[in-house]
C-alpha cells in the first residue's frame, strides 16, 4: 500500500482526539486494512494527493472535514474520516462513550469553531496551496 | 399425486405444508445455504455487540463493499450481519443488467423471510377483487397462514376505517414510553386525523410475544438475528412441521435452472445439485414458490429455452417503493433510551391516495432510531462529520423514521426478460404517476407527523426494488393476455402452478410476504 495513504499511529491519535473517540490499537489495524481495500477499488486523484499533503497539524483536521464535507465529498480524506467513525460504533466502548459524551455545551463550542473554520478557510486553503508550491 | 416445490421460503415452505395436510406426496426444493448467525444470548443489542468477538467484522463487514464510499452511501442498508441472506454474486452471475432495480436476493435457507421484519395486513376484498379469485376461500387461507406465522391480535380504528381484518391470535407488542407519547398525541388530534382518514395503530408483526420459553424476550437485536426463533422463520417452524411428515422429502441443495417441456408437461427438471448440472425426468406436478425474482428466472428460461413465445402475454415486476422521512420527537430529547424496545417498528399507520384512478391503502411503519448502525445517517447530516456525530448522539434518542411503501402497477417496460444472448436482464422504471403519488404521501405525512409534534428532517427515497416486496413476474389473471390463470395454473404447461407472489398482478402498498404466503395456500387448495 501507498504508504502515503496509511493511517500512521500519529495520525490516528489525533482523529480519536478530534472525534472524542478511544483509542483502540485494533481498530487502527483494522481501519488500515480497509483502507488497503478501498485503494484496490478506486484511483487516487490529485486532489487526494494535495488534501493528505495538507494533514499535518490537528487543526488542518478541523479545515479538512469542513471542505471534504462540502466541496471534495468524493475525496480519499472523507472516506477516511467516516471509516474511523464507523469502526468506532462498532466496537462497544466506544459507541457508550459516543452516545454519553455529547453535550450541548460541546456542540455549541463547536459551532463556533466551525464559523470560524469558515471565515478562514479562504486562507488555510491559500496557505496549503502555497506551501505545496513551494515543495 | 406427488408434487414437488422449488424454493423453501415463507410461500414454499407454507404450500408444502399446505399439500402434505392435504395427503400429498412432496418434495420441496431449495438452494439455501446455513444460517450462520451467532445466537449469543445476550440481553439486547448493547451486550451482543459486547459479546461479538469481531464486533467490527459482524457489523461492517469483513470486506470494503460494506463500507462503500461514504459519498453514495445508502442509509440504513441491510445490517451487514444479515448479509449472508443475500448473495450479490449469485445475482451478478444469473442476471447480466439490474437497469434501475436494485435487486436483494436470497440463496438464504427460509429466503428472505430468514431476515424479514414485515408486518402482516391482509389484503382485502377491494385489495384482490380484479384478481378472479374466490375471496372467500382466499380468507380462509390468510387465517391459517396468520395463525402459522403468530401474528399478533390487533383490533383497532386502523382495521374498522380501511376494511382490514383480524385475523391474529399472539399477543401484541408492548409499546415503550416513546410510543406511548406518539400514540397520545395522535388521539389528541384524533378528530383532525378522522377527518385525514388518517389512522395509527399497533403492528402487526410475526413475532410469538405470548409468556412462552421462545416468546420474544430481547427485542433489540432482531434484525441480528433472534436466538428464541421468536421472529417468524420457515426453518425453525413451518420446516420443521413439514419434516414430521412421512410422505415429506426435502432436498437443500438443488437449484432449478428451467424445465423441459413436452406436449405441454414439464417432462424434465434441469437443476444443479451441490454446483453440478442435473436433468431429472418428471411425473410430478410443480409449484413454483421461489419468490417473485427467481421464480420469473426460472419461468422465462423456460420460455426460451422451449421456444414459447411470451410476446402475447403480460408479465412484469413490481416493488412497492420505500421511502423514510427521518423526524425529531424533541419531547424525547435526552430521555433515556429503551434497549428493549425492538428496533422494529411497533406503531403502524395507514391511509388512503389515489393511484391509477384507485382508492389505494397506503402502509406506514414508525420505527425509533435506538438501535442501527448510525454511521451512514451521520454521514449524511449537512454539517462536518464531527459536528454531525455530536449532534446526532445528543438527539438521537429523540429520532425516529417514518417509512411508507408505495403501491405498484404492471406495465409494459418493467420486467424480467432474456435477452438474445441468453442472459437475464431486468428493466424498471418509476412512473410520472408514481413519482407524482409519493410527492402526495409525503407532504401529507409531513403534516401528520408536525400535528404529532414531531419535526421531520429528511426524507429518505430507496431505489427501486429496495423495498423487497416483488411481486407479477408471471402475472394471473382471467383473459388470455395473462400466462397464469386464476388458480396458478400456467396456461401453456399443464403441470406447473406459480404459488407465490410472482402471479399478483397489482401490488398494494401493503407487505406482500404474508399475502404471497397466503395466495400460495389458496392455489394449493384450488389445485387439490
Amino acid at each position: 500500500m501507498n504508504k502515503v495513504f496509511t493511517i500512521t499511529a500519529t495520525e490516528y491519535s489525533k482523529y480519536v482526539k478530534y472525534f472524542s473517540l478511544m483509542d483502540n490499537s485494533q481498530l487502527l489495524e483494522i481501519a488500515n486494512f480497509k483502507v488497503k481495500n478501498y485503494l484496490k477499488d478506486n484511483s487516487i486523484s490529485n486532489i487526494d494527493l494535495f488534501l493528505e499533503s495538507c494533514n499535518c497539524y490537528y487543526y488542518d483536521i478541523f479545515y479538512l472535514d469542513f471542505f471534504s464535507k462540502f466541496f471534495f465529498k468524493k475525496s480519499f480524506v472523507r472516506f477516511k474520516f467516516n471509516l474511523i467513525v464507523a469502526l468506532h460504533e462498532s466496537d462497544y466502548e466506544n459507541f457508550n462513550n459516543m452516545v454519553n459524551n455529547s453535550t450541548i455545551t460541546k456542540i455549541l463550542l463547536d459551532i463556533l469553531k466551525f464559523v470560524f473554520i469558515f471565515i478562514t478557510s479562504p486562507l488555510w486553503l491559500i496557505y496549503k496551496l502555497l506551501k505545496s508550491k513551494i515543495k | 399425486m406427488s408434487a414437488i416445490v422449488i424454493g423453501s421460503g415463507i410461500t414454499g415452505s407454507n404450500v408444502a405444508l399446505s399439500l402434505l395436510e392435504k395427503g400429498e406426496s412432496v418434495e420441496l426444493w431449495d438452494f439455501g445455504k446455513k444460517e450462520n448467525l451467532n445466537t449469543i444470548n445476550s440481553a439486547n443489542f448493547i451486550d451482543f455487540k459486547k459479546n461479538l468477538e469481531h464486533s467490527v467484522e459482524n457489523l461492517i463487514g469483513a470486506r470494503n463493499n460494506q463500507f462503500p464510499n461514504p459519498y453514495n452511501q445508502k442509509l440504513f442498508q441491510i445490517p451487514p450481519l444479515r448479509n449472508f441472506i443475500l448473495d450479490k454474486q449469485q445475482v451478478n452471475n444469473e442476471i447480466s443488467n439490474l437497469n434501475n432495480f436494485d435487486i436483494y436476493q436470497s440463496f438464504n435457507k427460509g429466503g428472505l423471510a430468514n431476515g424479514w421484519g414485515a408486518n402482516c395486513i391482509p389484503y382485502n376484498e377491494t385489495d384482490v377483487h380484479d384478481w378472479g379469485i374466490d375471496y372467500k376461500k382466499f380468507s380462509l387461507s390468510q387465517k391459517k397462514i396468520f395463525k402459522e406465522l403468530n401474528v399478533s391480535n390487533i383490533n383497532d380504528n386502523i382495521n374498522i376505517s380501511f376494511n382490514i381484518v383480524n385475523y391474529g391470535e399472539e399477543s401484541s407488542i408492548i409499546l415503550d414510553n416513546r410510543d406511548d407519547y406518539f400514540l397520545k398525541k395522535f388521539t389528541q388530534n384524533y378528530e383532525f386525523f378522522k377527518d385525514q382518514k388518517f389512522e395509527i395503530g399497533k403492528s402487526r408483526l410475526a413475532i410469538k410475544n405470548s409468556n412462552t420459553e421462545d416468546s420474544c424476550k430481547l427485542t433489540s437485536r432482531c434484525l441480528w438475528g433472534c436466538p428464541q426463533n421468536a421472529i417468524y422463520n420457515p426453518i425453525h417452524s413451518t420446516l420443521k412441521k413439514c419434516k414430521s411428515f412421512d410422505k415429506f422429502k426435502y432436498f437443500d441443495n438443488r437449484k432449478v435452472s428451467h424445465f423441459k417441456v413436452k406436449d405441454s408437461k414439464i417432462d424434465k427438471i434441469v437443476f444443479f445439485e451441490d454446483s453440478t448440472l442435473k436433468i431429472k425426468k418428471n411425473n410430478s406436478k410443480i409449484f413454483l414458490c421461489a419468490g417473485a425474482v427467481q421464480s420469473g428466472i426460472i419461468f422465462n428460461k423456460t420460455c426460451t429455452n422451449n421456444n414459447i413465445n411470451l410476446n402475447r402475454f403480460t408479465t412484469g415486476l413490481m416493488d412497492t417503493k420505500k421511502v423514510k422521512i427521518v423526524y425529531l420527537l424533541p419531547k424525547m430529547i435526552g430521555k433515556k433510551i429503551s434497549y428493549k424496545s425492538i428496533q422494529f417498528n411497533r406503531l403502524v399507520g395507514a391511509m388512503n391516495e389515489i393511484y391509477e384512478n384507485r382508492n389505494e391503502y397506503i402502509h406506514l411503519e414508525f420505527l425509533h432510531l435506538n438501535s442501527l448502525f448510525y454511521q451512514p445517517l451521520i454521514n449524511n447530516l449537512p454539517l462536518p462529520l464531527r459536528l454531525s456525530k455530536d449532534i446526532f448522539y445528543k438527539f438521537y434518542s429523540s429520532l425516529g423514521v417514518c417509512t411508507y411503501f408505495l403501491p405498484d402497477t404492471l406495465n409494459d417496460y418493467n420486467k424480467i426478460r432474456v435477452n438474445k444472448r441468453n442472459e437475464i436482464e431486468i428493466n424498471y422504471n418509476e412512473n410520472k404517476e408514481k413519482l407524482l403519488l409519493d410527492k402526495k404521501i409525503e407532504k401529507r405525512i409531513k403534516k401528520y407527523l408536525l400535528k404529532m409534534s414531531a419535526i421531520p428532517i429528511k426524507t429518505i427515497r430507496y431505489d427501486s426494488g429496495a423495498a423487497i416486496h416483488y411481486a407479477g413476474t408471471i402475472p394471473m389473471g382471467i383473459n388470455d393476455k395473462f400466462p397464469v390463470n386464476t388458480i396458478g395454473q400456467v396456461k401453456f404447461i399443464n403441470n406447473l402452478i406459480v404459488a407465490d407472489a410472482s402471479i399478483i398482478p397489482r401490488l398494494s402498498s401493503k407487505p406482500v410476504s404474508v399475502n404471497a404466503a397466503s395466495l400460495g395456500r389458496y392455489i394449493v387448495y384450488k389445485n387439490t
